[in-house]
C-alpha cells in the first residue's frame, strides 16, 4: 500500500524536509564515529561481563528449584517402592510359609478306617 | 564477501563472546542507530546515550538473538526502545525542561536563525511521536511498517501521525515567507 493512501494524503513539503534534514543530519566526521564506537565498547567491556554472572544467577534459582523437585520426586518414589516391598513381603510370608498342619486325603482315609475298627470291635 | 555474510560471521563470533566482533557490528550499525535515536529524542546528546545504551542491551541480549533474523532490524527495535525510555525519563523528570530553544550542532550553517527557531517551535508542538514518525519517514526513509515496528504503534497510527505532522510543518514554514 502506498504511503499516501487512505485519507492521509499530505505530501512531503520539500522545504520542511530540507529543514528537517539540516536539523537531524548525523555528524560527518569519521573521528566522531570512532570515538562513539570506543565509548560503546568501553561500556560493553565494563558491563558486558555482568552478563555471564547474570545468566548464571538467572539459572541458579530455576536450577535449585529443579533439583529440589527431583529430590522430592525421588524421595516419593522411594517411599512408594518401600511400601510396595512391605506389602510384597507380607504377601509372600502368607503364601510361602510352611503350614503347621496339612489336612490330606490320606489322613481322611485313615481316620475313616480307625472309626470303622472301633465300631466293629463292639 | 557480502555485507550480510560478514555481519552473520560477526554476530556468530560475538555470540561466542568475541568483543572485537561486536565492535565490528557497532561500527557497521552505529550511524543507523544514531539516526533512529536522533529521530526519537530531542537532542543530540540523548541520541548518543540511547545508542550506547542500545548497543549494551544488544550485547547482553545476544544469546537470545536468532541468526536467521536480520541483525539490523533487531538492533533498530532495541535502539528505538532505548530512545523511547530516555524520552519517558525526561518527561517524568521535568516536563518543560525541553521547552527552551535547543541549538543544533550539526545543522546546515546556511539555515537561517529564523527557520531554526520556527522549526524548533514546530517540532515541539508536534509532540514526540509524530515528530519521530516524520523524521524517520521523510529524513531517514523508513516505511510505515518499519516505523510502526520500531515505535511499537499500529501502522495506521504511523500513517496518520505523518499526515498531521507534514501539514503542521508545512503551515508553519509557509507562514515564514511573510516574515
Amino acid at each position: 500500500m502506498a504511503d499516501n493512501e487512505l485519507e492521509f494524503t499530505a505530501e512531503a513539503d520539500p522545504r520542511s524536509t530540507a529543514a528537517l534534514r539540516g536539523r537531524y543530519a548525523a555528524p560527518r566526521d569519521g573521528a566522531y564515529w570512532d570515538a562513539l564506537q570506543a565509548r560503546v565498547m568501553s561500556r560493553v567491556g565494563a558491563n558486558g561481563r555482568e552478563v555471564w554472572w547474570q545468566v548464571a544467577a538467572g539459572w541458579a534459582r530455576p536450577g535449585l528449584a529443579a533439583a529440589a523437585a527431583v529430590l522430592i520426586f525421588a524421595a516419593a518414589a522411594l517411599l512408594r517402592d518401600g511400601g510396595n516391598d512391605g506389602e510384597q513381603i507380607a504377601f509372600e510370608a502368607m503364601t510361602q510359609s510352611e503350614p503347621e498342619f496339612i489336612y490330606t486325603e490320606q489322613d481322611a482315609a485313615s481316620q475313616r478306617d480307625e472309626t470303622l475298627r472301633l465300631v466293629v470291635s463292639y | 564477501m557480502r555485507t550480510s555474510d560478514t555481519e552473520r560471521e560477526l554476530v556468530a563470533a560475538a555470540q561466542r563472546g568475541d568483543q572485537d566482533a561486536f565492535a565490528g557490528l557497532v561500527a557497521m550499525h552505529q550511524r543507523k542507530a544514531y539516526a533512529i535515536a536522533r529521530a526519537i529524542v530531542y537532542v543530540h546528546e540523548d541520541a548518543e546515550d540511547a545508542v550506547q545504551e542500545a548497543f549494551l542491551r544488544a550485547y547482553q541480549a545476544l544469546g537470545r538473538f536468532r541468526p536467521s533474523e536480520p541483525f539490523g532490524a533487531w538492533l533498530s527495535r532495541i535502539v528505538a526502545n532505548a530512545a523511547l525510555d530516555i524520552t519517558r525519563r525526561k518527561k517524568i523528570r521535568k516536563a518543560d525542561e525541553l521547552s527552551e530553544y535547543m541549538p543544533d550542532r550539526f545543522s546546515d550553517p546556511a539555515e537561517s536563525e529564523e527557520l531554526k527557531r520556527r522549526l524548533s517551535s514546530a517540532l515541539r508542538e508536534l509532540g514526540d511521536r509524530p515528530r519521530s514518525v516524520i523524521v524517520l519517514h521523510d529524513v531517514e526513509g523508513y516505511t510505515h511498517v518499519e516505523i510502526a515496528k520500531m515505535l511499537g504503534i499500529p501502522e495506521g497510527t504511523a500513517r496518520s501521525d505523518l499526515h498531521h505532522a507534514r501539514r503542521q510543518l508545512r503551515a508553519i514554514l509557509v507562514d515564514m515567507k511573510e516574515v
